[in-house]
């Protein structure tokens, strides 16, 4: 259990560059930016590596959670496809008589980066017919006795008890602003991309 | 019966050009869709509804915050409104005289989620039972959707969902 690494103030980035290079007597070029900057609500691709249920699972258990396609920034690849983190059991109930569904909020908490945790939210299922990242995996591994909704932040909810098979695919996003180091052969990014995700 | 047919227009389009100003008050009026409101900034929001129909009709579904006395608000069937929250976990209940019924959600800045209360039958009197649910879902089963009464919110919930009352 790291403490989150966040960026201080990594917003600035971009635009501090041009006050300091006006700056007084600067004979030196211009400062390369601090880092590549991956925004926050940066839309990633993430799998559950536990089978979940509505009937097997508890409020408050966590989950093992897997980033399935990679994240590049300007072309450097900041988030490699493979790193794990965890996820969390929000809400677990199981189905009840008289066809009471079961139900299963899931919420996926951090990515792990060589011991740096990045932060998470908005963990989301995909809904029937719904275009996404997932293309076309929606809910791989999803099974229920009856039919299931699929429903956005990340919960489940059908007839019967629901479960989540391991490598089910989900959606989350990025909860802050994240700062990398660029490359030490990187030469210094141009203003502003938009990120990638590759793979798929 | 040219200021009655100006007249006339000016009530079917009255509702529409208002719902921009105060969405979720207005947007019942309209017969258009209801145009949900995006949270503040820094906020999330649930939007609490309950389907129409027979059982349990004459019920409310009545939403507290877990461990809370004062109820959220009181959804009565075909109704539904809008609650702004502080992201991070939080619980609610529903309560009846049979059973209480309770969920957590993941409520997220931005982002707004749906919650559905249903009256079940059971064996003295309708058992209430909140879930998870989607927008989608929430537009299929509520084609005229009905903001609760003022009355039956907290002054907290009554404050998004009637501003300026």
């Amino acid at each position: 259990m790291q403490p989150a690494v966040v960026a201080a103030e990594p917003a600035p980035v971009a635009a501090e560059a041009p006050v300091e290079a006006a700056a007084p007597a600067a004979e030196t070029p211009a400062p390369a930016p601090a880092g590549l900057l991956l925004p926050k609500t940066t839309p990633l691709i993430i799998a559950i590596d536990k089978e979940l249920g509505s009937k097997i699972s508890v409020t408050g258990e966590t989950f093992p959670i897997r980033l399935v396609e990679a994240v590049s920034v300007d072309g450097v690849e900041v988030l490699p496809a493979g790193i794990t983190g965890q996820g969390e059991v929000v809400h677990a109930k199981k189905a009840g008589l008289a066809g009471a569904a079961g139900e299963l909020v899931l919420a996926a908490r951090y990515l792990d980066l060589n011991g740096r945790r990045i932060e998470l939210r908005s963990f989301r299922f995909m809904e029937a017919g719904e275009s996404s990242l997932g293309k076309g995996q929606d809910n791989t591994g999803v099974s229920n006795i009856t039919t299931a909704v699929a429903g956005p932040i990340g919960f489940f909810i059908g007839g019967g008890n629901t479960n989540v098979l391991p490598g089910t695919v989900a959606n989350a996003k990025t909860r802050n602003d994240e700062l990398f180091e660029l490359p030490a052969a990187e030469a210094p990014a141009p203003a502003e991309q938009p990120v990638q995700n590759e793979g798929g | 019966m040219k200021k009655l047919l100006t007249a006339a227009v000016l009530a079917a389009t009255a509702p529409l050009a208002l719902t921009g100003a105060a969405p979720a008050a207005m947007a019942e009026e309209a017969a258009a869709e209801l145009k949900i409101p995006p949270p503040p900034p820094g906020k999330g929001q649930v939007l609490f509804y309950r389907t129409g129909g027979l059982s349990g009709a004459a019920l409310g579904c009545a939403v507290f915050d877990v461990g809370a006395e004062d109820k959220l608000s009181s959804l009565g069937a075909g109704k539904y409104f809008i609650l702004v929250s502080d992201p991070g976990p939080r619980s609610f209940t529903v309560k009846s005289l049979e059973t209480k019924d309770a969920l957590t959600l993941e409520i997220e800045e931005g982002e707004t989620q749906f919650v559905r209360c249903k009256i079940k039958t059971g064996f003295m009197s309708g058992r209430a039972d909140i879930g998870p649910s989607t927008e989608t879902e929430f537009r299929a089963k509520h084609k005229n959707p009905k903001l609760v009464d003022a009355e039956d919110m907290s002054p907290a919930v009554k404050a998004t969902n009637y501003p300026g009352q």
